[in-house]
């Protein structure tokens, strides 16, 4: 009996068949490569198209472009200090503000309240990220921006001591109501990298730490937050990153006065709010080239930041590969108890280990539960700005939102009976093209990480963290230099394909977690039945990474719903997208304008909502349908 | 001495362990010996209130000497500071230095005093034969010692808040037999000054290390219960329960 002449009869005809398919399967291969190299093309195109559009400007200041603070339009003199002054100021003061209270609540949520409570809090926290930053901008140019003017920068003005950071006329828009607003919006990432990193904390090494007596705030200090601090400082450089990089929501309330700041509580400006102002207003040549190179600073910035972050995550835990070769022995016996003695192991030298255990007792603990209290705290402070967000959106929304409001399209300014139906069919638009272009490229190149391990898969995995990290104001940018300029114009496929470079990274990433948890014996017993590599590939890895693929999908979808860099610079009318709609309306004086963005910020919020909480009901459903 | 009086350990609705009634003497090393998931582990961990954060709920009575360690006046972080433990997988604190984690249990117990941290970490180490090995190295990584060495840092930063007893949850389990030796002869040289509770699924083990026996196996019910406990030649020899007999005859054969 040979393979060559299978003894069933109406077999050799069928693996013919599949001779066929084989075929037909060697172009898989082709289909990965493809989208791997589509990707890296984009990433490579957006530093180019940045380097190339800055060019001239660095060649008119050279490196004093990156600290120089002169922005002088009529003297063509243009340089980037004062933006990058205000923008580490305005990412400092937000960390300042955000890390303890985001490791505050992330403790308090791992450690410290009971499980039920924590199940409860957790899903809070990831729905404040998911909130779109236009939303918090929205919210804290009309909410937070009066009540700054009229009461926190007073008050803080008066504060004895810190004049040399506060001072100045209180106008509400300032650097401090950036910072707060970044805050705000990096929050989320810092609870929820941090938090998982002290859950990953084995409980061998807690453990160690109560067997030895420890109160539970002792065993935190010691065991846990040290064993988890690699983990915490990447969600700090994360947000740091993101921080650093976020425009839009920024430009609305800072006040946008490139100078030089003096005071937290006076108007200032970053590289992106540089960029979200001063962009569309540029003359052509070296102003347009300098406002570029603004985008090319922040590059710069963001992508070593985030690179720094991302080698934190993956360097591997510091354990040490304990040491080869013959251990020296030492006997435990008489000898030692010969030099215990002679080392002071004697009833009256010992430490007074039992007399200070119990004397420190009371104190331990109250230090214990001043500091766990201190975390339940946190949980609070993090709950307000989200408690107040939603309330706010919900009520002032609630009073916009219609049928009409829905289904008809805007009126000129002033002119009441305006709806937003022309957003939601542009927002819709766009999404849908953008994850038309995105979804294929994603999965072709996350299954080029899956199978190859070469320098083409790691360039891939290299261009999709830079790329996660680029700030999506440089995607616009990107896009309007590639497609709209060239061009000459304003479209909802230029928007699409801005939107797509963003998700792509997230779906990348998202769908080889899912792919390597397929276990390998997995698909090694579809190939053991002679199936080729993309049938078991395509009806058995991909069928078991289904769940994982299809929610890294939505909350791409659901991120991308959100954005507004990507219209912003590449679509005509901000009535075109929902996200650029409330961008527009939430700086006009007219309450009917202000009415519109809060009604469109209700919209979105639910849309993105719907996404995320989809993600999660289908991965759950898929999770269940395949068991 | 310790002394257990119908104690029964429940997870929720699951009951792991009961009618557990047995008196552990001082300065002996005693057994705690039976197949897996009969509840051995879990009585161990009852000894110093382990329980208390993993949602295990305990029944019955645990006293050392005359302090009720579940009585209402029983400080859990007292009650661990005087019986210590040593885990099953070497666990050192992988952040620490050798030296930090030796007197990782004194800072955290309050004291200070480097002279006296330092004068303790040496006396700890040299009771756990460990001194010699890293004496010159107590700056490095404790991650960074072979997994038998780690275990007895692991002894040694037991050691070091001076316990009258110690708990040892199968401390050879994840170790090669070199290891496991000399882990057991700390055992025995312990001993001499310490109670010693030893959890084990290794039968010699046992035999060879310890004075007292307790055999646990599953009842009727799927619950772990204690079926005979005395002295451990006794126990291997001429058990008087049929269970035992049947349990360690068929396993040594």
């Amino acid at each position: 009996m040979t393979l060559a002449s299978p003894p069933v009869p109406g077999l050799a005809p069928t693996l013919r068949r599949r001779a066929a398919t084989r075929r037909a399967a060697r172009l898989y291969p082709g289909v990965y490569w493809l989208g791997g190299v589509v990707f890296i093309g984009a990433v490579v195109a957006l530093v180019v198209a940045v380097a190339q559009g800055s060019a001239s400007a660095f060649a008119h200041a050279g490196l004093g472009f990156f600290w120089s603070t002169t922005w002088n339009p009529d003297a063509g003199d243009y340089a980037a200090g004062t933006l990058v002054v205000g923008t580490l100021v305005t990412t400092g003061a937000a960390m300042v503000l955000a890390v303890p209270v985001g490791l505050g609540v992330a403790v308090a949520l791992s450690e410290v309240v009971p499980r039920r409570v924590a199940a409860a809090l957790g899903p809070a926290v990831e729905f404040l990220a998911a909130v779109p930053s236009i939303v918090v901008g929205l919210w804290a140019l009309l909410i937070l921006s009066p009540v700054f003017a009229s009461t926190v920068e007073p008050f803080l003005r008066g504060v004895p001591g810190l004049h040399w950071i506060f001072s100045g006329p209180a106008y509400g828009p300032s650097l401090l109501l950036a910072a707060v607003v970044l805050a705000v919006m990096t929050l989320p990432t810092i609870v929820a990298l941090s938090r998982s990193a002290l859950g990953a904390v084995p409980a061998a090494d807690r453990e160690a730490a109560m067997a030895l007596g420890a109160t539970r705030w002792q065993m935190i200090r010691t065991a846990v937050l040290p064993a988890a601090r690699s983990g915490i400082l990447a969600a700090v450089t994360l947000a740091v990153g993101r921080a650093l990089g976020e425009s839009i929501a920024v430009a609305l309330v800072i006040g946008n006065r490139p100078v030089l700041p003096h005071s937290l509580i006076s108007p200032g400006a970053t590289l992106g709010t540089g960029i979200v102002n001063q962009f569309a207003e540029a003359s052509p040549g070296v102003q347009t080239s300098a406002v570029i190179g603004l985008g090319a600073v922040l590059l710069v910035l963001t992508v070593a930041v985030n690179a720094a972050g991302q080698w934190i995550l993956r360097r591997p835990a510091g354990v040490d590969t304990p040491p080869r070769g013959p251990v020296p022995s030492t006997d435990p016996g008489a000898e030692t108890r010969a030099a215990l003695v002679a080392h002071g192991w004697s009833a009256s030298a010992r430490p007074p280990v039992r007399a200070s255990a119990v004397g420190t007792l009371a104190r331990r603990r109250r230090s214990g539960r001043a500091a766990e209290w201190l975390c339940r705290t946190a949980v609070l402070v993090g709950l307000v700005p989200l408690g107040a967000l939603l309330w706010f959106t919900v009520a002032k929304g609630a009073g916009a939102v219609s049928v009409s409001f829905i289904t008809h399209g805007p009126t000129p300014p002033g002119v009441p009976g305006g709806g937003i139906s022309t957003a939601i069919t542009g927002t819709a638009r766009i999404v849908g093209l953008a994850l038309l272009l995105a979804i294929p490229t994603g999965l072709a190149a996350s299954l080029l990480l899956y199978e190859r391990r070469g320098r083409v898969a790691a360039a891939v995995r290299f261009a999709a963290d830079v790329l996660t990290g680029v700030p999506s104001i440089l995607i616009g940018v990107f896009a309007y230099t590639v497609l709209v300029r060239p061009l000459h114009h304003a479209s909802t496929v230029a928007a699409a394909f801005a939107l797509a470079v963003l998700m792509v990274p997230i779906m990348i990433r998202a769908n080889e977690e899912s792919l390597r948890t397929v276990a390998s014996d997995l698909w090694e017993a579809g190939m053991a039945l002679g199936a080729s590599r993309p049938s078991v590939v395509r009806r058995v890895v991909l069928r078991q990474a289904l769940p994982g693929v299809v929610t890294g999908n939505l909350l791409a979808l659901s991120r991308g719903v959100g954005e507004t860099a990507p219209p912003l610079f590449t679509v005509a009318a901000p009535a075109s997208a929902l996200t650029f709609l409330i961008f527009d309306q939430a700086t006009q004086a007219y309450p009917e304008a202000q009415r519109t963005a809060w009604g469109a910020a209700l919209v979105l919020l639910v849309l993105v909502l719907v996404s995320s909480g989809a993600s999660r009901g289908v991965a759950r459903y898929l999770t269940r349908k395949a068991r | 001495m310790l002394t257990l009086e119908d104690v029964q350990v429940s997870f929720g609705s699951h009951t792991a362990v009961r009618h557990v009634t047995m008196s552990i003497p001082p300065r002996q090393v005693t057994a705690l010996v039976g197949p897996s998931g009969c509840g051995k582990t879990t009585v161990l961990r009852s000894l110093n209130r382990m329980h208390d954060h993993t949602g295990g709920r305990v029944e019955g009575t645990i006293k050392l000497g005359d302090l009720d360690l579940y009585g209402p006046g029983a400080q859990p972080e007292l009650i661990r500071s005087c019986i210590g433990m040593v885990f099953q997988r070497p666990n050192p604190f992988p952040t620490m230095s050798v030296f930090d984690n030796a007197v990782s249990g004194l800072r955290l117990n309050g004291i200070r005093n480097k002279k006296v941290l330092r004068q303790a970490a040496e006396a700890a180490l040299h009771h756990a034969a460990l001194w010699d090995i890293v004496k010159d190295r107590l700056d490095q990584p404790a991650t960074r010692l072979s997994g038998g060495q780690q275990q007895r840092l692991c002894v040694a930063r037991a050691l070091a808040v001076e316990p009258e007893v110690l708990l040892m949850d199968e401390p050879c389990s994840a170790l090669d037999p070199v290891a496991t030796a000399k882990i057991e002869a700390l055992i025995t040289d312990l001993a001499q000054e310490l109670t010693i509770v030893l959890v084990t699924h290794n039968m010699f083990q046992a035999r060879r290390v310890s004075d007292r026996t307790a055999v646990f196996l599953l009842d009727d019910d799927r619950v772990g219960e204690l079926v005979e406990e005395g002295p451990t030649e006794t126990i291997f020899t001429v058990p008087s329960d049929p269970r035992t007999k049947e349990y360690v005859q068929g396993l040594i054969g």
